[in-house]
This record gives structure tokens, C-alpha cells and sequence, in this order.
């Protein structure tokens, strides 16, 4: 398109502004590099503001004219784009910081959760994980405290009863669920626990397995001498 | 005499003046909400507070631990009470306050004179916000590590600022005289407040700049047009600084939106405020401006959504800026050819559509432009909403005679006709207002792609002959007209094709300058 003198074209009924497009491109390849950045999630989040932050200068409150084009939608301008970028990079930064720092994964799905209010739609995916990100409770086996639901610790099913909650229901950060149908266990003691099980459960499937096939061999063994038996009578 | 200066609102929970204690009198007034209320009751709300806070940090601390004698405690005892029994609680509540408060700075916190913003729905009063405060500078002496004490303090100036915007919040609800000055102290205090939490310096660029634009209208609504301008200037390079610092910050990134729409609303304050000056009748100009604002809009069917959104007024306030700084002389607007004591605004729309004409192998399609016109106070009228035929130069009404058989041997050009509109809309050219009025257009440019786009399908629904259409609102000309009763006359070139908006109209409920 830089190659192209034509200030000007039609698509369809549509004027096209070739300097227009050509930024257009430009920032839909920019996008397209952010996105797929490898530079981790803080780069890649800082990246998408980047292009977000050209769309609002670039193009502002004009329609992007791509999308009017390949996909006949008029609604789209640039500060849409733009908040739409903002709410990517929030969510690539959040679902990235909580493995370290749950609480600045928090805040960084607030953000995107905002952004995605500014747009009209409901953010609730990024409030249910800003909401589990934040969430704070002690192991019930270790009693470390630690926040990140879904990702640090989960909530296992168990009954919790009323003795366990009376000991603590003054605790301020609770290792169990309001229902008291769960206890938290953050994820060492949880992946301790189910790598040991799955390694008992290995060795008690290993030790059937090996006893079903000294079965398998006397049985054969034994339909092979009853047959034997048959025959002969048969003679 | 330290008791009387930490008395606090019973309203609010704001810390009441210091000066205002001081002085005599049995009553006292709150310097950010406004409410007068008697001393004692001031005392008596503090002693609950208080209550509350103590019964609050007996919760969180083990028993045998005294708040008043913790300087005295040992600091490791000290750095693990804090650490195993205060920061979780202060983690929950904290988090809870942070979060409504940036959902809360996500929003324009601004009004224009006159009007008001029920939008703003904190999440919390500001009593409970200065309540939280109060126990944090309580707990302050149990912070013995920086990082602690960095917490607190951050949490404090947090719940700080977060409470007087609540206030503000308040404030903005209700059209009260004196709440500038009320939205002005609250809004420098919450910017002192930000400026010590890290990353927040937009923040309080913002507030400070915001409360600077207070004053300003302060100023401007008592008659003090020359303060109110310097005000408005201080207020809009403080804002623009601030956008500056808001894309990518990873604090306050949410604020963008608002603070562009809080610019362009000091835009349009700082023009009012230069055509005050500019020696009109301002009396007269106010009344012009609080009608704008608190124009009653039909919020029928789809368009509610529409005009009920308060930031289409963004894009009106532009407009009649726009018509006030043609007034002034420092700007022109568009102004089409004629004579006319009156400057109606119009959209003027370009309509590019194909038709399909002739049968059998004659069949072809046929493109063809035509000029639209609406008259941009179309939004106040029910019936243009239900009928955008009415609102609209109906250039589909009429044809241009082709003969009997064009449409079927494929020599039709068109199946409209937009009369003398084409030539109306060309000799629009940008021109000062003179010494005519000026009616302000009160519809926005999508609001006008949105009824001509519900034209056209209307169109396109009885006549199957209509294909594709690409209707472009190319922006607003200015036409003279001549005033007849309480409606106006349109040029002869509009034909028949006048729409029935205009006959509609009644000038005393609109707003002309």
C-alpha cells in the first residue's frame, strides 16, 4: 500500500482512505507480533498496551475501516480496539503475575475487568478470577497461609465438623469453606499427597495385576488338564 | 482541645476543620459534605467510631495486647502480632476498599454546571471508607518493618481518598449552590493523598487539576469570569499532563476514559467561560446552558440507551462550544449560503446506494449518491425517533421522471431524488455567526448515522429495488432560515422534500444563543 499513489479507493460503497489503511495494517501487525510475543507475559501485556496506546492516538474515535471491510462491522473504532487491547494485556499480565503474586494478579484482573466494563461487556470471567486470585486461606494440613484460589490451593471436598468449627471459627483466615463442606490445601501438601497416592495406587494396581496373571497361569494350566482329561475319556 | 480538633462529621466521618472547632459557636460544619450539625453530636459520633475501631482491633490482635501501651511491647512480639493476626485482616479489608476505588476513578468525576450525575455508585459509604482509615492509623504503631509500615500507611491514604470521593460522589448527585467549593476541598485532599501511594502520581495530577476546574466553575457561577478562566487553564494543562501519564501505567491505566471526557468537558467550560467574558448577557447564557443540560430527552424503544448516556454530551457540549467560539469570533463553523435571522443546525449525510433496475437480460445494478439532511435537534422530537421518514430529507419520496418503461428496459438512473438539498449542503462554508442566533444542536453524530441508518432499512423494506447503502454523516452545516411563529421557514431549495421535524418545531423549548 506505501507503494500506491492512490489517496483514495472504493470498496463497495465505501471511501477508503489509503494512509488510513495503511496505519490500519500496520497496527493490526503490530498486534498480531504483541500477541504472540514469547518475552513473557509482563512483555507481552506491556506490548499489547503499546499497540492499544497507537490505536487511541492513530485512529481515536474513527471506524476501523478492516473491519467495516472483511467483516461488514461499523461499530468498531479505534478506542474500542484500543480497550479491547488494554483488557487483553490486563488478563495476559494477571493470569501470568499470579504465580508469583497473586495479589498483583488481583489487581492486574481488576484492571481488565474495568476495560472490559468500558466496552459494555459483563467481565465477569475476569471478576470470578480477580475474585479467586485474592482470595486468602490457611492449609488445612500444612496451616500455611496462602491466597489464590484455583491456582496455590483448592477447596477438597470433606465434611468439617462443628468441633473443627467452633476451634476456629475466630480465625481470621479459615482452612475451610463457609459451608463447611471443604478444606482448603494449598498446592505442595495437595500434589505431595496425590503424587503419594497415585504412587500406592501404583503399587496395589502393579501387585494385583501380577497376582491375576499367577491366576491366569493356573487356570490355564488347569482348563489345559481338564481338557486333557476329556479327550482322553472321549478316546 | 485534641479531642475537639479529631471530632468527626456525623454524616460522613470526615475529621471536621480545625478553625471551625475552634471558634465558639455550637455548631459545626463539615468541609466535605457540607452538613452543619451540633458539636455534641460530632462528639457523640466520635466516641462511636472510636468504639467501633477498638472492638475491631481486640478482634484482630490476641487478648492481653494494648493499643496503648504497644510502643512499650517488644517489637519482634510487635512484628508478629502484625504479621500473624492484623495483616490478614487489613489484607481483606484492604483489597475490598482498593478495588472500589479503582473501580470508582474509572469515571468521569466531573458535572457541568447545572447537571448532575446519578451514575456514580460506590460501593461503600464514606463513612465506612473513614472508618477503615481510622483503624489503620490505630494499628500504625504495631508496623515496626518498612514494609508494614508502607502497607498501612498506603492503606490509610487509600480509604483516605476513596472517602471523599464518595463524598464528591454525593455531591455530583445533587445541583446544590456551594458544591464546587465542597467538591474542590475534597478533591485537593484526596490528590495530597495520592501523592504519596506509588504509581498514583496520574492520580493526583488529576485530582489536583479537577479541583482547580472547581474552583474555576465556583467562580464562574458567582460572577468571577476572569478567575474562573485562569482556573480552567491550570485545570485542563494538569489533566492533559496526566492523560499523558495514564497509558501504560499500571496503577491508574483505568482512568483514561474518564479524563478524556473531563477534558473535553473543560473545553467546553473554558468556552463558556470566554464568551462570559466576551460581554454577553451571561444571566442569559447560563439559562441557555442549564437548559441544555437538563433537556427531558424521549427515552423510548432503542434510542433510551442512546440518550440517556451521559457521554453523548461530550459531543453537545463540543457542538455548542463549537457555536459559542463562532459567537465569539475566535472560530467559524460551517454556513450554508442564504439570508436568515436564524442558524438551525443540520446533518448533512452522504447516501450512496445501488438499486437494481430493468428485467430479463436488461437487469443490472445502478449506483447512485444523493444529499440528506436532518435537522440536528431531531432527538427531542418522539415522533422523528418512531419515524425517521420525518426527521429526514425523505429523498426516496420523489423520483425523477424516466419514462414509463426505464425500469424495465435498464435506463433508470435513480429512485430518488434529493432535489436542491446537493446544492444547499455545497455552498456550506466555514463562516462566523454575526449578529444571528444560533439554534444548538442537541443530537450527537452517531445518533444521526443510527436514524438515518433506520431510515434507509425502512426504505429498503418497501422497496425491493434498494440494495446495498452506505449512508456517511459528514457533520453538521449551519443553515439561515427565517423565524415564522415559533417555528422556522427552510430555504426554497429544500422542495418538498421539508421534513416534518420542521413544522414540528418549537423554537422557545430549544436552545439558541
Amino acid at each position: 500500500m506505501a507503494k500506491t499513489n492512490i489517496a483514495t479507493f472504493k470498496f463497495g460503497l465505501t471511501d477508503v482512505d489509503s494512509a488510513k489503511l495503511k496505519t490500519e495494517c500496520d497496527l493490526a501487525v503490530e498486534e498480531i507480533t504483541a500477541s504472540n510475543s514469547k518475552d513473557g507475559y509482563m512483555a507481552r501485556g506491556k506490548a499489547l498496551i503499546g499497540v492499544a496506546q497507537k490505536y487511541q492516538s492513530l485512529i481515536g474515535d474513527d471506524p476501523l475501516k478492516l473491519d467495516e471491510m472483511f467483516k461488514g462491522n461499523t461499530a468498531s473504532t479505534g478506542t474500542r480496539e484500543s480497550l479491547i487491547l488494554q483488557a487483553m494485556a490486563y488478563e495476559t499480565m494477571g493470569k501470568g503475575a499470579v504465580l508469583e503474586d497473586p495479589k498483583q494478579g488481583a489487581e492486574f484482573m481488576q484492571m481488565a475487568y474495568n476495560f472490559r466494563r468500558q466496552l459494555g461487556d459483563s467481565g465477569d470471567e475476569d471478576l470470578n478470577l480477580m475474585k479467586a486470585y485474592s482470595r486468602s486461606a490457611k492449609c488445612w494440613i500444612c496451616g500455611r497461609p496462602m491466597s489464590g484460589e484455583g491456582v496455590h490451593f483448592i477447596a477438597a471436598p470433606s465434611n468439617v465438623t462443628p468441633m473443627f468449627k467452633k476451634g476456629s471459627e475466630n480465625d481470621i483466615i479459615r482452612s475451610y469453606t463457609d459451608d463447611c463442606r471443604s478444606i482448603y490445601i494449598c498446592l505442595p501438601c495437595y500434589t505431595a499427597i496425590s503424587n503419594r497416592a497415585d504412587a500406592i495406587s501404583r503399587n496395589y494396581y502393579n501387585q494385583a495385576m501380577t497376582e491375576m496373571r499367577a491366576m491366569e497361569v493356573r487356570l490355564e494350566a488347569e482348563i489345559a488338564e481338564v481338557r486333557s482329561s476329556v479327550a482322553l475319556v472321549r478316546r | 482541645m485534641d479531642e475537639m480538633v479529631a471530632l468527626r462529621c456525623k454524616y460522613c466521618g470526615a475529621p471536621l476543620d480545625k478553625k471551625d472547632l475552634e471558634d465558639d459557636s455550637p455548631y459545626v460544619t463539615c468541609p466535605s459534605c457540607g452538613t452543619t450539625q451540633q458539636r455534641v453530636d460530632a462528639k457523640a459520633y466520635l466516641d462511636q467510631l472510636m468504639g467501633q475501631v477498638r472492638s475491631w482491633i481486640n478482634q484482630a490482635i490476641p487478648g492481653g495486647a494494648m493499643m496503648t501501651q504497644s510502643e512499650n511491647v517488644d517489637s519482634v512480639a510487635r512484628y508478629n502480632i502484625f504479621v500473624n493476626n492484623v495483616r490478614p485482616k487489613v489484607d481483606l479489608e484492604y483489597g475490598e476498599y482498593r478495588f472500589a476505588l479503582n473501580s470508582l476513578i474509572s469515571h468521569s468525576m466531573i458535572v457541568l454546571p447545572f447537571s448532575t450525575d446519578q451514575s456514580l455508585r460506590p460501593g461503600h459509604t464514606s463513612a465506612q471508607a473513614f472508618e477503615f482509615g481510622a483503624k489503620m492509623k490505630e494499628i500504625e504503631p504495631l508496623a515496626v518493618d518498612q514494609d508494614s509500615k508502607s502497607m498501612i500507611s498506603g492503606a490509610e491514604r487509600a480509604s483516605d481518598a476513596y472517602a471523599l470521593l464518595i463524598n464528591n460522589c454525593k455531591l455530583l448527585q445533587e445541583d446544590k449552590p456551594g458544591r464546587y467549593l465542597l467538591l474542590a476541598n475534597n478533591f485537593s485532599a484526596a490528590a495530597k493523598d495520592f501523592s504519596t501511594m506509588d504509581g498514583y502520581q496520574p492520580a493526583q495530577q488529576r485530582f489536583d487539576a479537577l479541583s482547580k476546574i472547581c474552583l474555576g466553575c465556583d467562580k464562574l457561577l458567582n460572577g468571577d469570569v476572569p478567575s474562573s478562566l485562569g482556573h480552567f487553564g491550570q485545570g485542563l494543562t494538569g489533566l492533559q499532563q496526566a492523560a499523558q501519564g495514564l497509558m501504560g501505567s499500571l496503577k491508574v491505566g483505568i482512568m483514561m476514559q474518564a479524563v478524556d471526557l473531563e477534558i473535553k468537558q473543560t473545553k467546553v467550560m473554558n468556552e463558556i467561560a470566554g464568551f462570559l467574558q466576551g460581554g454577553s448577557d451571561p444571566l442569559k447564557t447560563l439559562a441557555a446552558i442549564r437548559s441544555l443540560f437538563t433537556y427531558q430527552y424521549p427515552s423510548a424503544g432503542n434510542w433510551g440507551y442512546l440518550l440517556n448516556n451521559r457521554d453523548r454530551f461530550s459531543e453537545v457540549f463540543a457542538n455548542m462550544s463549537a457555536c459559542l467560539a463562532a459567537r465569539n469570533g475566535s472560530e467559524t463553523v460551517p454556513i450554508a449560503a442564504g439570508g436568515g435571522d436564524y442558524l438551525v443546525p443540520f446533518w448533512y449525510v452522504k447516501l450512496d446506494y445501488s438499486f437494481q433496475t430493468g428485467s430479463l437480460w436488461k437487469k443490472h445494478g445502478v449506483q447512485v449518491s444523493e444529499d440528506l439532511l436532518i435537522p440536528a435537534d431531531f432527538v427531542v422530537d418522539a415522533g422523528c425517533l418512531n419515524d425517521p421518514a420525518t426527521a429526514v430529507t425523505d429523498v426516496f419520496s420523489s423520483r425523477v421522471q424516466q419514462g414509463m418503461f426505464a425500469g424495465i428496459t435498464g435506463s433508470e438512473t435513480s429512485i430518488s431524488n434529493s432535489q436542491g438539498i446537493g446544492k444547499i449542503a455545497q455552498s456550506a462554508a466555514p463562516n462566523s455567526i454575526g449578529g444571528r442566533k444560533v439554534i444548538v444542536p442537541l443530537s450527537t453524530k452517531r445518533e444521526a448515522e443510527r436514524l438515518v441508518e433506520q431510515y434507509v432499512q425502512n426504505v429498503a423494506a418497501r422497496e425491493a429495488k434498494l440494495k446495498l447503502s452506505n449512508p456517511e454523516v459528514k457533520g453538521l452545516i449551519y443553515i439561515p432560515c427565517n423565524r415564522t411563529g415559533d417555528s422556522y421557514s427552510v430555504p426554497a431549495d429544500f422542495g418538498s422534500l421539508t421534513p416534518q421535524r420542521v413544522a414540528r418545531t418549537n423554537l422557545p423549548s430549544l436552545v439558541i444563543i
